[in-house]
């Protein structure tokens, strides 16, 4: 059995809770909110490392454009995968692995509601399960 | 109080030459450099001791490269940089040689970009800045991103990306300076090896090496130096933005659409004035989402004036005559030099079989990651 659940990017995700969760930077002096978390001053309005506050956002959003990739220089996924460009309900537009599309092409999938999942990449050496955060569609929904 | 080029005195570029771009080989920068220079001498009718300042565009070769190539012209012990702009290092490399003319510091100086594709180091690891994608997206899936966004929004299919590269190596097989000088059919383009999302191989540009120069001079000088006045092309306008947050479309299209109407504000020229425009198809979708950024094609109507020809060699604006990044290839530092090389070429009417007819206003326009974008108009008077 695994011992606990171990975050492949603890700066990017924490594995606190059983929701996923992206650990994010708001700005108190202008409320913009950074994904991948910020540090050293705000990139909307340049306040200082003062008004960077650490904040987990949720995972969730729509799907604003997707690709599937044949060619890349990762060494831990196979090609051909999918890829989203996704903006947030919290702001930010990031980009993510897609689990898969439910059957649909790649510019049908856009527009649709997705959120965050744990994809389990393996044990580690002391037999934790190390996750990483993927999307995958939302069922049923739609923007 | 800030001015702009127009508020200074008169910049023209006076002389220009390339070095090939062509696939990596053991040709050293200095021979690819100093092949173009004195290419670029040769065209203006300048002896090296009248260049008066070296800008040097340059991003995947060495570090303080510029004197060890500029020696071999005889060394005069003028002020020399490298400058660095990810793709757009040529174009920033010009646009300070232009500055330091127009501003009256020196009466001559060139630009000159050279690269060889050795080292590739992007900011991103050394900033500390971690994903959730990381090295699973390169370039071009940033740019299939882009694409398929693109058909989302204005229905467009597979095959309009593919006329951009099919249009970009009919032009490139005209130009000897070119990487790749096979023309293409759509069936070509369309059936080569799947990149990432619509985009196949010949859909995304070739990295060389190679080198472009472009001498730039005040009108005093070209006077004292007895230049051909009538071959000079005038420098209008150049511009140069950086990014900020955009939250409504894509960010390299918004500061296209930005650098693009500052340089042609200052240039007082419309885009429908424009004859020739080089710009950065490092991948066939940008080409498309450019030319309606910069206002040449409506948006979504880009696909459809393309396939009518509009875009073409002879048609109502030459989008990449020279066969863009996607064919005349993308040797980084070089890129942005040569696209000035084109556009003087064309305007001066000496283009030959790829020749733009009438062609008297031009636009050359890199985007470089990061990202920075750089928009030149250039005019014969």
């Amino acid at each position: 059995m695994p011992q606990a659940r171990i975050s492949a990017h603890p700066t990017l995700h924490g594995t606190d809770r059983n929701e996923p969760a992206l650990r994010a930077t708001r700005c108190t002096a202008c409320e913009s909110t950074f994904f991948p978390p910020l540090r050293l001053g705000c990139e909307a309005c340049g306040a200082s490392d003062a008004a960077l506050l650490p904040v987990e956002i949720a995972p969730r959003g729509v799907l604003r454009s997707a690709a599937t990739v044949h060619v890349h220089a990762g060494d831990d996924i196979e090609a051909p995968f999918v890829v989203g460009e996704i903006e947030l309900d919290e702001g930010p537009r990031i980009r993510g692995i897609l689990e898969d599309l439910s059957g649909l092409g790649d510019v049908e999938a856009i527009g649709r509601s997705v959120e965050g999942v744990w994809h389990r990449c393996g044990p580690d050496p002391e037999g934790n399960e190390v996750v990483d955060l993927r999307f995958r569609l939302c069922e049923g929904a739609t923007s | 109080m800030s001015v702009s080029l127009s508020d200074l005195r008169r910049v023209s570029v006076v002389g220009v030459g390339l070095h090939p771009y062509q696939r990596p080989s053991a040709t050293p920068y200095t021979e690819l450099g100093v092949h173009a220079i004195r290419a670029a001498l040769r065209d203006a009718g300048l002896p090296w001791s009248a260049v008066e300042s070296a800008y040097t565009g340059t991003a995947t070769t060495a570090m303080g490269l510029s004197r060890l190539m500029y020696r071999h012209l005889g060394g005069s012990g003028i002020p020399m940089a490298q400058v660095e702009n990810a793709s757009a290092s040529g174009s920033t490399a010009f646009r300070h040689a232009c500055h330091e003319v127009a501003s009256g510091l020196v009466d001559v100086a060139i630009a000159v970009g050279v690269d060889k594709p050795l080292v590739f180091r992007p900011p991103r690891s050394a900033a500390g800045v971690v994903d959730l994608v990381g090295s699973r997206v390169a370039p071009f899936t940033a740019f299939a991103l882009m694409a398929n966004r693109y058909m989302y929004e204005h229905g467009a299919t597979a095959a309009d990306f593919a006329r951009v590269a099919v249009k970009n190596s009919r032009n490139g097989a005209l130009n000897p300076n070119a990487q790749r000088r096979t023309p293409r059919s759509l069936e070509d383009v369309l059936s080569a090896t799947p990149i990432s999302g619509p985009l196949t191989r010949l859909q995304c540009c070739p990295i060389g090496e190679g080198a472009a120069a472009a001498i730039v001079a005040s009108d005093d000088a070209i006077e004292r130096l007895g230049l051909d006045a009538s071959r000079s092309v005038r420098v209008l306008a150049s511009a140069s933005r950086s990014e900020r947050m955009h939250r409504a479309e894509d960010v390299d299209t918004a500061l296209t659409r930005e650098t693009t109407r500052v340089a042609l504000e200052e240039a007082g020229v419309t885009p429908r004035q424009l004859d020739v425009v080089e710009l950065h198809d490092a991948f066939t979708v940008e080409e498309l989402c450019y030319v309606e950024a910069i206002g040449i094609s409506p948006p979504g109507a880009a696909p459809r004036q393309l396939a009518e020809g509009e875009l073409d060699i002879g048609g109502r604006v030459a989008v990449s005559a020279s066969g863009g990044l996607l064919a005349m290839g993308h040797p980084i530092g070089p890129t942005g030099v040569g696209q000035i090389c084109e556009v003087t070429t064309q305007l001066r009417g000496e283009a030959g079989e790829r020749q733009h007819p009438g062609a008297r206003v031009g636009l050359a326009h890199m985007v470089g990651v990061g990202s920075v974008c750089l928009v030149h108009v250039l005019a014969r008077e």
